[in-house]
Order: structure tokens, then C-alpha cells, then sequence
């Protein structure tokens, strides 16, 4: 991967930019863009567009939070990240409009990428969408393990609904981009949240909401659970304080636990979560990672397959650089220098997809670290 | 994992599977959950068709593919059948991590190597396939145990209502099917009867415009200066004329009732006024067949009813005339009336006749049976009594018929009483302006007629009228040039005319001339439906006359408005 294979840009500076893509055009007639925009410059993609558009270039792309280079969080500035041979993708707005049939759309999956040998499938959710796991179930339906699975949501952190999607011509919410990775041995997911041996009942919820826990209005049962199993008391008030340390946890049989971070509360107590919670679901109250541990990271390590001179994809979920506060920072730095000297390039986002095993069942997660091989397409 | 974990997992399973009731749909959640669980990425479920107790590792027996989560690596569908090995098909949850043997039996694209097999008793097998050694998956085994035996409950249980919804719906469907089929052979057959009404209407108006002329000239011939024996053959022409009229007059009726156009006016009657208009109009028939008439209504008893004058007096004729052709040499008709209860009032119409057989009562008020009249010299369509029934239906009352051994039958109809009966005033005729005029100056009637015997029918009218004039033309543009320039007193109308403009445009035309517009237009037509008539003077005809032309009834409506015409001179020279 020669220098030019990406790049960071903080501040944004579009002229660079049409002449890198210029120059990649021309080395590379077939390459594509992928593009990560920080928060604060997204009102630069429409140049970026633009630029794309003269080249003659496919350009994917979305919006976070912020972005990871150079082992720290960056809340300014864009990646681009060159694709040599552009493969199949595709964009699709309005994933969750009522009329929106799930497996009409699962069956455009099918009939765009078609089925390779070890080949990853590369999505881009916006964040603020209320029905991810509900999408992945029906995807699974119709791909199984065709595809290993990788994903991260897209958004702003303040978790107000903005168009954070694109490709040449659209910039959307409410949508997902895909593409497919050739030979490309997925993705690392992990969270290293322990489960407690406490369970709750999730009795009444509507997707990414929960009206009631062990019919007690959500937000009562909520705080009654960390005052019994974690002394910790917490009212309207300070919940936005403790409620990232204190997420959900969604338990399977292969021992995993899906996160589920509350991130809002209602005035009538119900509880908005990142990802959906199933009604009737058992949950525990999760007891977040310590700050300083490293174990997360050590476990992505163990399973990453990194080639040497390669870049790395890392994703660091927002609600849980919350809850470790300033050592998240530290966390991302021990991860860098534990791949070194590949660099690990990505962003802070709003949820994340994968799965335990490779070519697993995509799951929606929280509080994850997400690793993802960059091998050129 | 520890027990409230394991509990967990069983209770999101149990969730999964609650309250689905259709096999399908629950094979594939479960099937999907498992995945998700497990963290195998594919599978599926398999029912045996046979049983071997070999259970050697090569040994092979029969299933069917019921529900696959599976890839286009596995290439496994619903529906299919596979061998599959005996080992796969234990009543035992079992890891299989043979590479070998997975693969024998699952060449797929890509190979397997881990198979976890969880039973579901007496139904089949969930196989969840791995391309990862899941040797760690050995738990797994158990876990699933207690929900699998209730899992083998549920599924039988989805079995049997599935079984039971199918022939539900295999039920509903025939009869959704059957109740199409009845409901497209009712719309066949009301089209049918439309198509029908059609044609007899159009058929009736094409019949009605020659015998304007066939009874128009006869009774022009009859004024005539002609012998006694030509007088008799007009005579004979006339009463057959007027036959066919009567019949084409039943057949329209019934094609008015039948397309459900007929127009019933209630009102309270009293049913001597209607027995006293009908016995002079078959009196004559009477008196040809020998047949007496014995009016025996009692004048103290309470006759009122509740019905449409007209639509009464036609069923009281043909239950007449029926009574006196149907009679013996010399018979005789009797009328009574009787109260039913106090609501209803029944009449009878009883003749000396031979009556009708037994197994031909039901036939009676069939449309077009004749009974065994059809090869006598009894005039007859056989609908008369069909349409009776259906006005005296159409007036909520009932009509019937009542054998009265040895010799003679009642016909009889019920009608509702009124309450509170009103007195009838007599309708006089209180037109004293009938007389001919002669001796006034010439008048001018234009008739606008493209049929040159209706024409020529009308000139012969008009010749023996003193002091009148016809003009004529045969089409509704020429009519209103000539209308303008020769300014008749009196235009007559016919309806339909060639060139692209009837009678009623041409009415219109003559409305909107200042020097027409007070002249007026007589419409004269076959098209007699009454929708027709009523449609004529609305438009602004000053009557509306059905052909044949009635020519006493013309004459008749000439004198009223030449009468006035007069009068209307007679005032602006004083």
C-alpha cells in the first residue's frame, strides 16, 4: 500500500483532494472512495461529491461522530480510503418507512452481491434507524453464511436524526450502505462486558424503546436494579451520568451478551436504547469494563488475522468511550501500539455489527471494538 | 454458562415459538433462533420419511428438508429430499465434528466442519452446520434438551391446526368458488334479461310505427263512404290491429317490470270506481262469447284500498277478460269481494269454466304458459297472468288462484285496505272545446315525419278536418326553416329523425326562435315507455302522443289548441 492508498485531512482541504483523486483515477481506472466524514466538516461531502463525479469515481461514504488516526479520536478533519476495483455496493434510503418491505430489500442484497468464497459484506447503517436488528434477522433469512458480517452505525453523537449516507448523488438518513469485500476474512467484534447472574423481564417495548421492566414503569425498575445489585443510586437527574455504566444485556447461548446502552429517557420513564430490545426479553444489568483494562483489546488481538503493511478499520463505540471517559483515549492507544506498525484508521460510532464466530449471525452490538482488516478489493 | 443464563436462552426460545400456530413459520423461527443462539451461521430441519435401525456409520436413511436456513454454498432447499445418516437422525442431541462424514452427506460448495444435531421427538432433526471447528459447542447439547420436548408438543400441535385450517380453507375456497360461480351466472343471466328487455322494447317500437299506419288508414277507410262488407273487413283489420297492439303492450310491460322500470303510484281507491270503468270494457267481449257478468260487490261493505289505479284496473282486466275467454257457452262471471282480517281485501273473479288441472296450478303465472290454450282460438301471449302477479306484487298484495269443483275457479288478488276512505269525485270530462271547428279561417299544422306512410296517414287526418292545412318535411332542420317561414299554429313532432337531429333538438331550435318559440309542438313516437312521454314534456312538447295514432284522441288535442288559438285571436282584434 503505497502512501496515497489513504488519507487523513484535518483541516479539509478539497483542493488536495481533486488532485489525489485525479492522480488515483489515473493509476487505478477501476478505484472507488470510501470516505469518513467527521461531524463538524460534513458540509464538505458535496464538493467531495463533486470531485468524484469529474473523476468519474463511485464514492461511498458517511458521517461520525468522529474519526480515528494516528492512535486518537479526531473531531475534525475526513478519511479517504482509495479502493483499488470497486466492488458491487449500493445504498438504500428509507429502511424503516412503514411500508418498507425488509425482505424485498434483503432480496436486493442477493441479487447485488453475488456469492463468493470468503467475501465480507461491509455495511453502513445510520444510527438513529429503529429497526437494525430487525433488518439483520431478515437479511440472515435470505444470505445465512454467505457473507461474513461486519457494521457500524453512522450519526451524531447528539443522537439527532441527520442525513449521514452517501454515495455520488445522495446524501440520506434513515438508510444503509453495502459492499462486498473479495477475499476478505471479516471482522473482530468485542465488548468484554461481564454478565451478572441477575435477570429482568423487558415487558413492554416498541424496537429501541422500553416502557416497562418486570411491568414497573422502565426507568423505576432501572434504578431499583443498580440500587440492588450495584448500591448506586439513580434518579432523573444524574441518569444521563450512570446510565452509559449500567447498560443492558441481551444473553445467548453461546455465552455471548449483546449490549444495549440506554442513551435517553422519556418523561413518562420509558427508556430509549441504541439497538432494539425484543418485548418479553430477558436482560441483565450489565457491569461495564473497567477503565484501564486492556483484556478487549488482547482478545481482538488474539483473533485478527493482520497481514503485515496493511491498514487496519477500527471502529470504537461511542457510548463506550462515555462510560471509560478520558482512559477510552488510553484504550485506543494501547490498541494501536498492540498492531503496530499497521495503522488502525476509522471512526467513534453510534453501534456496531458483526458476529462471535466468522460468517456467524450478524448482531447488532454496543460498547464494542470493531477490527476490520483493510485488504484492497 | 450457569443456570439463570441457561434459563434465559430457554425462555427467549420459548418466547420465539409461543403463539405461532402455523408449521412453516415456526420451523423457520426456531431454526433462525437456534442460529442466533449458537452462533452456528446455517441449518436446517429435516422430517425421516423411513426408520432403519442400521446404525452404521455408513448407513443412510430418507428425510425431507422442511425448512433451511441455508446459503447458496449448501444449496439446500424446502421440499427436498436427502439421505442423510443414520447418525444424524438419533433421538439424541449430538456434536458431530466429522469432517469426513458431514461432508458425504452435505457436499456443498464449501465444506463443513461441525454439525450440531438437536432432535425434536418423533417429528425430526434440527442440524446446525459450522465451517469452524465449534468443539467448544458441546453444551449446546444440552441445553436445548428441555425445549426441544416441549418444542415436539408445540409442533404437533401446529401440525393438527394446520391440518384443520387447510380443510377450513380448502372449504372456504369452494365455496368462495362456488359462490363466484353463482354470482356470475346471476349477472349472466340479469345481463341476459336486459339484453331481453332491450330487444323487446326496440322490437316493440319497430312493431308499433307500421301499425300506426295499418290502424291509421283503417280508420280513415272506416269514415269513408264504403259498403257494410268493406266496413266489416276494416273492422276485422282494427280489432286484429288493435290485438297485436295489446300484445305488444304485454310484452312491453313485461320487460318494464322485469328491467325493474315500472313506476307504481300508491294512493286509496275505491274498487267500485275500478270494477265500474272495466266492466264497459269487457262487456263487449262478454256479450261476443255468450258470457254473462254479475257484479256482486257489496255497496255497503267498505271497498277502499290502497294500490295504483291503473296498475289495478290492468289486473282486474285481465283477470276479466280471462274469466269470459276461458268460459263455457253461455257461462257466466261473478265479481265478489271479501275482507281477510281486517287489513286485507280479497276479490274474486269467478268463472263457469272448466277449470285448470290440478298439476297445472303451479304453472299458472309462469311468463308465456298458455296451459293447453296454445292450439285453441283463444287470443293469448300467456304473460297476462305473469304480470298481474308481479304488479299486484309490485303493490304488496298477493294473488292466487283456487280450484271450486265441479265446474267453475276463482281467480282472486289481495290487496291492503285504507282506513279512512275518501270520497272520489267523478273525472267528467270538462272540455267543452271538443267541436270541430269548420268554419274558421285556414289553419296550418306542420308534421316533421320521415315515414312517408305515417305521412301520408296524416295528411288523410288533416284533409278531413275543414279549414286545416298540412305542410310537411322529413327532416328537423327542414321542419325549423319551414316552421319560420310558414308560422304553423300547430307543429307535429316525430321523434326520431335522420341528419344528426331528433325531435327533441329541434324542439330546442324552436324554443330559442323568437318567432317559434309560442308555437305548439305535438311529439308524435313509437317510443311510447313512459320514461320517454315524461322526458317529451319536461323538454317542452305540449303533449306527447304514442303511435299508433289514436286519431279521435289527435283530433281530439287539434280542437283544444286551434280552440285557443282562436280565442287568442278573437282577444287582440278586440
Amino acid at each position: 500500500m503505497t502512501k496515497t492508498e489513504f488519507i487523513f485531512q484535518d483541516p479539509v482541504d478539497m483542493d488536495e483532494n481533486r488532485a489525489l483523486i485525479a492522480f488515483w483515477k489515473t493509476v487505478l481506472p477501476n478505484c472507488g472512495v470510501f470516505a469518513m466524514f467527521s461531524e463538524i466538516d460534513k458540509q464538505h461531502i458535496p464538493a467531495l461529491q463533486e470531485i468524484c463525479n469529474d473523476a468519474q469515481l463511485p464514492l461511498l461514504g458517511a458521517i461520525f461522530p468522529e474519526l480515528i488516526f494516528d492512535r486518537q479520536f479526531k473531531n475534525g478533519g475526513v478519511i479517504l480510503i482509495r479502493i483499488d476495483n470497486m466492488p458491487a455496493h449500493l445504498l438504500i434510503e428509507s429502511l424503516s418507512a412503514p411500508q418498507q418491505n425488509l425482505d424485498k430489500i434483503a432480496e436486493t442484497f442477493v441479487s447485488t452481491f453475488e456469492h463468493q468464497h470468503n467475501s465480507t459484506l461491509f455495511m453502513v447503517f445510520d444510527g438513529m434507524l429503529p429497526n437494525i436488528g430487525t433488518f439483520l434477522d431478515t437479511l440472515f433469512r435470505h444470505v445465512t453464511d454467505e457473507f461474513h458480517f461486519c457494521g457500524v452505525n453512522a450519526g451524531s453523537e447528539t443522537f439527532q436524526p441527520m442525513p449521514c449516507l452517501f454515495d455520488n448523488q445522495r446524501l440520506v438518513g434513515n438508510g444503509v450502505i453495502a459492499m462486498q469485500m473479495p477475499n476478505h476474512p471479516g471482522a473482530v467484534i468485542e465488548h468484554n462486558y461481564s454478565t451478572p447472574e441477575h435477570s429482568c423481564i423487558a415487558t413492554t417495548t416498541d424496537n429501541n424503546r422500553v416502557s416497562s421492566i418486570d411491568w414497573q414503569p422502565a426507568f423505576e425498575a432501572y434504578a431499583k436494579l443498580i440500587k440492588a445489585h450495584y448500591n448506586i443510586e439513580i434518579t432523573k437527574d444524574n441518569f444521563y451520568e450512570h446510565s452509559v455504566h449500567f447498560p443492558f444485556g441481551i444473553i445467548r447461548a453461546d455465552g455471548q451478551t449483546l449490549v444495549r446502552i440506554p442513551v435517553a429517557m422519556n418523561d413518562d420513564g420509558s427508556l430509549f436504547c441504541v439497538g432494539e430490545i425484543p418485548e418479553n426479553s430477558l436482560l441483565t444489568i450489565l457491569n461495564a469494563i473497567q477503565p484501564g483494562s486492556t483484556e478487549t483489546v488482547d482478545k481482538i488481538k488474539k483473533q485478527a488475522s493482520i497481514q503485515d503493511n496493511n491498514i487496519v478499520l477500527g471502529f470504537y463505540c461511542a457510548g463506550r468511550r462515555m462510560h471509560l471517559k478520558s482512559t477510552a483515549a488510553d484504550e485506543l492507544r494501547y490498541w494501536q501500539d498492540q498492531f503496530l506498525p499497521t495503522s488502525i484508521i476509522g471512526a467513534l460510532t453510534l453501534g456496531e455489527i458483526g458476529s462471535s464466530t466468522q460468517g456467524g449471525y450478524p448482531l447488532f452490538h454496543n460498547a464494542t471494538l470493531v477490527c476490520m482488516p483493510w485488504i484492497k478489493p | 454458562m450457569n443456570q439463570d443464563q441457561i434459563i434465559t436462552v430457554l425462555y427467549d426460545l420459548a418466547l420465539t415459538v409461543c403463539g405461532e400456530t402455523r408449521v412453516k413459520p415456526l420451523l423457520t423461527k426456531m431454526t433462525q433462533r437456534l442460529l442466533y443462539h449458537t452462533a452456528f451461521p446455517c441449518g436446517f430441519f429435516f422430517s425421516c420419511s423411513d426408520q432403519k435401525n442400521d446404525s452404521s456409520r455408513s448407513s443412510a436413511i430418507n428425510t425431507v428438508i422442511e425448512t433451511a436456513l441455508c446459503s447458496r454454498k449448501l444449496n439446500l432447499s424446502e421440499g427436498q429430499s436427502i439421505k442423510i445418516a443414520h447418525i444424524f437422525c438419533g433421538s439424541d442431541s449430538t456434536l458431530i465434528t466429522d469432517k469426513e462424514l458431514i461432508d458425504m452427506y452435505f457436499p456443498g460448495n464449501e465444506k463443513y466442519d461441525t454439525a450440531l444435531i438437536l432432535p425434536v421427538s418423533g417429528h425430526g432433526s434440527f442440524v446446525l452446520l459450522s465451517q469452524t471447528n465449534q468443539i467448544q459447542a458441546l453444551p449446546l447439547t444440552r441445553i436445548f434438551t428441555p425445549i426441544l420436548d416441549n418444542f415436539s408438543k408445540t409442533l404437533s400441535l401446529c401440525k393438527q391446526n394446520e391440518q384443520f385450517t387447510n380443510m377450513l380453507e380448502k372449504e372456504i375456497d369452494e365455496r368462495k368458488k362456488a359462490h363466484k360461480e353463482l354470482l356470475k351466472a346471476k349477472n349472466d343471466a340479469e345481463q341476459a334479461n336486459q339484453a331481453k328487455s332491450t330487444f323487446l322494447s326496440r322490437m316493440s317500437h319497430e312493431l308499433r310505427t307500421p301499425m300506426n299506419a295499418i290502424l291509421g288508414f283503417s280508420q280513415l277507410l272506416n269514415l269513408e263512404e264504403i259498403s257494410q262488407q268493406q266496413h266489416q273487413f276494416t273492422n276485422e283489420i282494427i280489432k286484429a290491429g288493435n290485438h297485436l297492439l295489446d300484445l305488444i303492450n304485454d310484452i312491453l310491460d313485461l320487460s318494464k317490470i322485469e328491467s325493474g322500470n315500472i313506476n307504481i303510484s300508491m294512493e286509496e281507491l275505491d274498487l267500485n270506481k275500478i270494477i265500474a270503468e272495466c266492466l264497459p270494457l269487457v262487456s263487449p267481449l262478454a256479450k261476443n262469447n255468450n258470457i254473462s257478468i254479475d257484479n256482486q260487490l257489496n255497496q255497503t261493505m267498505d271497498l277502499c284500498i290502497r294500490a295504483d289505479f291503473t296498475r289495478t284496473k290492468q289486473v282486474t282486466l285481465n283477470l276479466l277478460s280471462n274469466a269470459i275467454k276461458y268460459n263455457r257457452n253461455n257461462g257466466s262471471v261473478c265479481i265478489r269481494a271479501e275482507h281477510i282480517g281486517s287489513e286485507t281485501l280479497r276479490v274474486n273473479i269467478i268463472d263457469t269454466g272448466s277449470g285448470i288441472a290440478h298439476e297445472d296450478e303451479k304453472k299458472l303465472f309462469s311468463p308465456f304458459e298458455r296451459l293447453h290454450a296454445t292450439n285453441t282460438a283463444i287470443e293469448g301471449t300467456g304473460i297476462g297472468l305473469n304480470i298481474s302477479k308481479r304488479l299486484i306484487e309490485a303493490m304488496n298484495g298477493q294473488i292466487g288462484y283456487q280450484n271450486n269443483p265441479p265446474e267453475n275457479s276463482t281467480f282472486w288478488f289481495e290487496l291492503k285496505r285504507c282506513k279512512a276512505p275518501r270520497g272520489f269525485s267523478n273525472t267528467t270530462d270538462k272540455n267543452n272545446d271538443n267541436a270541430i271547428i269548420n268554419n274558421n279561417p285556414t289553419h296550418t299544422i306542420l308534421y316533421v315525419e320521415d315515414n312517408p306512410a305515417n305521412l301520408r296517414l296524416m295528411e288523410r287526418i288533416i284533409e278531413m278536418r275543414a279549414g286545416a292545412k298540412l305542410i310537411s318535411t322529413h327532416t328537423a332542420a327542414m321542419g325549423i326553416d319551414m316552421a319560420r317561414h310558414h308560422l304553423p299554429e300547430i307543429i307535429l313532432m316525430d321523434i326520431s329523425l335522420p341528419d344528426n337531429m331528433d325531435g327533441f333538438q329541434a324542439l330546442h331550435t324552436l324554443q330559442r326562435l323568437p318567432e317559434t318559440k309560442k308555437i305548439p309542438v305535438i311529439a308524435i313516437s313509437a317510443n311510447a315507455m313512459p320514461r320517454e312521454i315524461e322526458k317529451g314534456k319536461q323538454a317542452g312538447f305540449y303533449d306527447y302522443l304514442a303511435k299508433p295514432v289514436d286519431i279521435s284522441q289527435l283530433n281530439k288535442l287539434l280542437d283544444q289548441l286551434l280552440c285557443r288559438q282562436n280565442t287568442i285571436q278573437r282577444d287582440s282584434q278586440h
